[in-house]
């Protein structure tokens, strides 16, 4: 961005902050935005309709604002102090304002940016650490305790060799070893090693202590016994986060059902995060199914994927239902490499199930960084951990969730 | 009648004596399979016509039927 054309201050404290404000706007508004922001700001508002879509044109000056009413998305160009008051408004047509941010051209080195060209997998990290600060972190989940709700683990993958390793079948009759895949997968995503026996790096805590339940067959399917029965080990073993890549899918108008989110809340209580994908339902542009269980309790994170250019993932289900069915942050969730049961050792998928690991992974490091904050406290840190995207809420919740650096 | 597995939230209040609260469930027909007392859920099978009587036991908070559920299929990676 060229500041001196676009009128931006310095950023003298290094923030990072241009000092406008970013204002999301609650799914159709529309034009009707304008007259909202102004009534409650006193800026004066444009439409980028209006103009021919130049930077320099829709660029607000000071005392200005401007609604890309497309994006149900505003840029403030005010006084801070009114977009403070702005984010203090409990209306129904205002859900978040960021600050804005500045972002450069390539987003590889210093972090993604939300105008960077799509990110691709390197020798160094696949796209998904890339965007999510992964590599640059100095936090590695030590000391903290993963538990991985899946199909199990190959437990000899060599990628894991020398890990912490603690596992229990609830699957009768089957060993925790991973007959499918999507366990070994999803473990790799969350706490994969730093060094991996084949480049790129692809998993996040590595030096976490995996927990790993087997809850689902090798067919990939499971019950709630099994599921409620890993849950409670997780907790029983002071699993400081608890990644479970599986769901139901739900309808409209569903509520979210009691016992697990009774069971979610208590996990809190005890201390343990509860972390599961807003699942795979949907076939955007045309469909767009509602968070599915158990993500759409309240007290269990629901996490959304995004691709490459961080745009919605046409399966992604989005936050169509209230109390819990909302889509809490974004993960990477398009072409993402991780571990494969031998021989194979190496995969890459796509889905939610892949981008909640994510969001699992950087609740380790965000608790090795934080070691007093467990439970709510935690998820707290989480939903405060991200980077804001030009996408509906609905579908990416607060952000592309970040790594603590 | 049909057999069902559920789950079974027990109330926060009666969490501390939740295997009285499995006693009782049992004495109304509960085939109980498991305490998982760190969460206060009880998991078992009941005749479907007996859901009712569950649900009117003192420190019992909800009783649901029990889901199935899967991972999300692998898609085309790339």
């Amino acid at each position: 961005m060229n500041r001196a054309r676009t009128g931006l201050p310095a950023d003298p404290a290094g923030s990072g902050h241009t000092g406008r404000q970013l204002v999301l706007l609650r799914e159709g508004t529309g034009r009707a935005g304008a007259e909202i922001l102004r009534n409650a700001t006193g800026l004066r508002m444009g439409l980028s309709s209006d103009f021919d879509g130049s930077v320099r044109q829709t660029q607000p000056a000071p005392g200005e604002g401007m609604l890309f009413e497309r994006l149900g998305a505003a840029l403030l160009h005010g006084d801070p102090d009114q977009a403070r008051a702005l984010a203090h408004r409990t209306d129904a047509q205002t859900l978040r304002v960021e600050p804005e941010r500045y972002v450069r051209a390539s987003g590889l080195a210093e972090g993604p940016t939300v105008t960077s060209a799509p990110l691709a997998d390197t020798t160094l990290a696949t796209w998904g650490l890339q965007a999510t600060r992964i590599v640059s972190s100095r936090y590695a989940g030590r000391g903290i305790r993963v538990a991985m709700l899946d199909t199990g683990l190959d437990l000899q993958h060599p990628d894991f060799a020398g890990r912490t390793i603690v596992s229990q079948a609830f699957v009768t009759g089957l060993p925790v070893d991973d007959g499918n895949g999507h366990g070994t997968f999803c473990a790799g995503v969350a706490c994969g090693p730093q060094q991996p026996s084949q480049p790129p790096r692809y998993g996040i805590a590595f030096a976490a202590e995996l927990y790993i339940a087997k809850v689902l067959d090798d067919h990939a399917g499971g019950t709630d016994g099994n599921i409620l029965a890993g849950i409670d080990w997780a907790v029983r073993n002071n699993c400081a986060v608890i990644s479970m890549s599986l769901g139901s899918p739900v309808a409209v108008g569903d509520s979210y059902p009691h016992v697990y989110e009774q069971v979610a809340a208590r996990a809190l209580a005890a201390g343990s995060l509860l972390i599961a994908p807003s699942g795979n339902e949907s076939q955007r542009p045309d469909t767009i199914a509602p968070v599915e269980h158990p993500a759409n309790c309240p007290s269990i994170l629901a996490i959304g994927a995004v691709d490459q250019s961080f745009a919605v993932a046409p399966f992604s289900n989005g936050g169509l239902n209230p109390n819990g069915g909302e889509v809490n942050l974004a993960a990477p969730g398009i072409a993402i490499f991780s571990a494969a049961p031998r021989p194979t050792l190496y995969q890459t998928a796509s889905g939610t199930s892949m981008a909640a690991p994510y969001a699992a992974g950087i609740a380790a490091l965000l608790a090795e960084a934080n070691p007093t904050a467990r439970g709510a406290a935690l998820q707290t840190l989480v939903l405060q951990s991200f980077l804001a995207l030009m996408a509906p809420a609905r579908d990416v919740g607060a952000g592309l969730v970040q790594a603590p650096q | 009648m049909s057999r069902v597995n559920i789950a079974v939230a027990v109330a926060e209040d009666a969490r501390g004596r939740i295997y009285e609260v499995a006693a009782a469930c049992r004495a109304l027909g509960l085939e109980h399979t498991s305490t998982l007392a760190d969460v206060g859920v009880l998991t078992g099978s009941v005749e479907f016509h007996d859901l009712p009587k569950l649900r009117a036991i003192p420190g019992i908070l909800a009783v649901e039927l029990e889901r199935e559920f899967r991972s999300g299929e692998f898609r085309a990676g790339r």
